[in-house]
């Protein structure tokens, strides 16, 4: 459904009739040709309006209305375009109120969230019994509008909403789907500076939508820790089964080389039973096919503060502390303390900083080395 | 013209007539209205298709669903003869408001001027002789007119919110309390000098003392206004009211104006922070952030009984001590920029901020009492406690 708004305590559907971002202006119809005002007091610029933009329905809990953030594509340090949160596209009181290139992209997030919202995302049923709206009424506090500018893209810049959920995620964004916001439970802080840098999923990988819906639809809304880090560990097996498939696939090559000799065919059947191990795939994931791009000391210290806590042994590298935890929360979970349960938060945190630089760099020609 | 009905209308205090007429007699009645009326609301762009369709139906006599107007003046008639009632209704049409039907009359006006155009005088003939059926309340004052487009009005095309809020209070825009000027939107006027405050802003600081709360006004609490309205009409004290708030709340800001001056934040702090929320005090203090915080700070301040009565600000504020302006002024925009970073909704935490503020000034068991610049940093805190 469209805009809803209510008449007679009944829902009706209006769409966008008019946009006059000139005047602020944009006007809704129902299907008996009755008319809504949306108001919006932001001194809009329609100078794109004949520009081609892709738009998509965000939310983030607690999101503050100042927080407008430019996106940038992080491998081509390229504007592509915005993140506006609602209440700021209804308020002159920011700081971007009166900036000029903000209140073009506002004219356009406002004109195309009124164009494209449909039955598929959360929206309120507004009441208008003087024949005007505030455009934020329409949605949920939460939501946020990203607006993509198509113009800055090309065939080696490309945006693809899938491939960039982890980023997003990490800030706190969700895909805004039918699921009300206020079960939202991911809360993640904002970017520090003004602009928002998206890595976006290699091409290496072609389940970004199953990794999307995972954090978009299941993680969001997940408030135990324990079933966080369990849901953010299937991304790694995702990726550890993909270099399984690739180095099973090289040893069986060189099995077939070295037919006929005994002791090159055992060390190749060494090697595919290292392969065999989850926490080798786990190590060999960081070491030859992907590097997250940023440091993993608060990850270590965090996983390792947790063993030690647990009575476990602690570890140095990424695949011994990584996968002890990995083996405590899934085969141990009954003596998991509750006391525990923030430590086991912050490895999540940890996760979610490390995952869209791991996500974005994986390459299954295993090129990837440190 | 005949009347079909005559009844008491005790909710509103008003007569109730219903009146068969020529549509002829109706135009002669409501031209002017449509010019001239305080409370018109605009002409809304609507279905041309169902206008159209009324306008055919007009051509062939069909009885549309009557029309309701109120006459604002209590006007003299004999009620056993209809004509003593249309010489008073035309003695006193500027006094007419149309309460329902404003789209069926400019249907009706249009179809008229466009067989005059036409030239189709044998229509026009008919349309004007043909009746509808007019219900006019008589001497309805401001307030049950408002209750009656709220409560009855079923028409598709109601006032705006701020209209409504402007006629509830319309009366008190020529009255001068205290040497201050209200300025209405509508004027194209700025309120720039001292005691010049903008109609809007000042009401809404009214409603959140009526209201304790300085959250914007919603469309659904316009009717407990009207009956919070009422009840202080009741009691004789409406006026006063309003009176005494503005008064008060005058008395706040001069005081504050006075200490402060012309200084302005400095260059340096514009440097560090950014745009300030306000560079003097004039420009804080005035805004309808602060004077809704204000209304709902001395609102809370009576129901808690820190205030006996508005009457006691004027003493308070008299004794309110500002030993750095500078310094003021950049605390108090340092709490207001920490509050335009930090929330969902900047102008409500601004509102809220300012109860907070207004509340620790003028309450002598604060630890902020009458110093401005601890009011600034103890709201700030008080609202992050409360919020973050």
């Amino acid at each position: 459904m469209p805009v809803k708004i209510l008449c007679d305590g009944c829902e009706v559907e209006y769409r966008l009739s008019a946009a006059n971002g000139n005047e602020s202006l944009f006007l809704l119809q129902s299907e008996d040709g009755s008319e809504v005002i949306v108001e919006v007091p932001l001194a809009l610029d329609n100078s794109f309006s004949d520009k081609n933009f892709e738009t998509h329905f965000l939310c983030k809990r607690d999101i503050k209305e100042s927080d407008i953030f430019q996106v940038y594509l992080k491998d081509h340090d390229k504007r592509v375009g915005w993140i506006i949160p609602i209440n700021a596209l209804s308020s002159s009181l920011h700081d971007y109120a009166e900036n000029e290139h903000f209140l073009k992209y506002a004219f356009i997030a406002i004109r195309e969230s009124l164009r494209h919202l449909n039955g598929l995302i959360f929206s309120n049923a507004v009441d208008s019994s003087d024949g005007r709206i505030n455009f934020a009424d329409i949605f949920h506090d939460f939501t946020a509008i990203l607006i993509i500018s198509r113009e800055t893209l090309s065939e080696d810049v490309q945006f693809d909403i899938h491939r960039s959920t982890p980023s997003l995620i990490r800030y706190g964004y969700v895909q805004l789907g039918l699921t009300n916001p206020d079960r939202l439970m991911l809360i993640k802080d904002s970017p520090d500076s003004e602009k928002l840098k998206i890595e976006q999923i290699s091409q290496s990988l072609n389940s970004e939508e199953l990794i999307s819906g995972i954090l978009n639809n299941s993680f969001s809304v997940e408030a135990s820790p324990v079933f966080k880090f369990f849901l953010l560990y299937q991304l790694f097996e995702l990726l550890i089964e993909e270099v399984y498939r690739v180095e099973q696939t090289a040893i069986v090559d060189e099995l077939i080389l070295v037919k006929g000799d005994s002791g090159k065919m055992k060390e190749g059947l060494e090697k595919l039973r290292e392969c065999l191990s989850e926490k080798s795939r786990l190590g060999l994931l960081l070491q030859k096919y992907a590097q997250p791009g940023v440091s993993l000391s608060e990850l270590s210290r965090h996983c390792n503060s947790l063993l030690k806590n647990l009575g476990k042994e602690e570890a140095e590298s990424f695949q011994n502390y990584f996968y002890r935890v990995r083996n405590f929360v899934f085969h141990q979970y009954r003596d998991f303390p509750d006391t525990e349960s923030s430590s086991l938060e912050n490895i999540v945190d940890e996760l979610l900083e490390i995952l869209p630089g791991i996500l974005a760099r994986f390459d299954v020609s295993g090129s990837n080395k440190l | 013209m005949r009347i079909a009905s005559n009844l008491y209308d005790s909710r509103i205090h008003s007569r109730n007539l219903l009146v068969e007429i020529t549509i002829g007699e109706y135009e002669l009645f409501v031209n002017d209205v449509l010019e001239k009326n305080e409370f018109q609301r605009r002409r809304v762009r609507s279905s041309k298709t169902v206008y159209a369709l009324l306008k055919e139906d007009l051509l062939k006599q069909c009885i549309i669903p009557p029309i309701v107007l109120a006459l604002t003046n209590d006007v003299e008639f004999d009620q056993d003869d209809d004509e003593s009632f249309k010489t008073a209704l035309t003695q006193n049409k500027d006094h007419l408001v149309i309460l329902d039907g404003l789209q069926r009359t400019y249907t009706i006006v249009d179809l008229l001027a466009e067989l005059r155009a036409s030239g189709d005088d044998e229509s026009l003939q008919k349309v004007l002789g043909t009746k509808l059926r007019i219900e006019i309340y008589v001497g309805l004052n401001r307030l049950g007119i408002l209750y009656r487009m709220l409560t009855l009005n079923t028409g598709q095309t109601p006032m705006s919110l701020r209209q409504q809020i402007e006629m509830l209070y319309l009366d008190y825009v020529s009255k001068e309390i205290d040497g201050v000027e209200l300025i209405r939107e509508a004027d194209g006027r700025v309120a720039n000098k001292p005691n010049q405050y903008n109609f809007k802003d000042v009401i809404e600081g009214f409603n959140a003392y009526l209201d304790r709360d300085e959250l914007p006004i919603d469309k659904a609490n316009i009717l407990e206004n009207i009956n919070s309205l009422e009840k202080l009409s009741k009691e004789n004290q409406n006026s006063e009211l309003f009176e005494k708030f503005l008064s008060s709340l005058n008395s706040t800001i001069s005081k504050l104006v006075e200490l402060c001056g012309d200084s302005e934040v400095s260059e340096m702090f514009i440097d560090e922070h950014g745009s300030p929320f306000g560079k003097n005090i004039s420009q804080i203090v005035k805004k309808p952030q602060s004077i809704s915080g204000f209304g709902a700070a001395v609102g809370k301040m009576i129901d808690f009984e820190v205030l006996k009565t508005m009457d006691d600000i004027h003493i308070v504020v008299k004794e309110i001590k500002i030993e750095d302006p500078v310094a003021f002024l950049e605390e108090i925009n340092d709490s207001l920029l920490w509050l335009k970073s930090n929330s969902k909704k900047i102008g409500n935490a601004q509102r809220s901020f300012f109860t907070f503020f207004f509340r620790d000034l003028l309450n002598h068991d604060s630890d902020s009492f009458r110093s401005p610049i601890k009011a600034s940093k103890s709201a700030l805190r008080k609202y992050q406690s409360l919020n973050m």
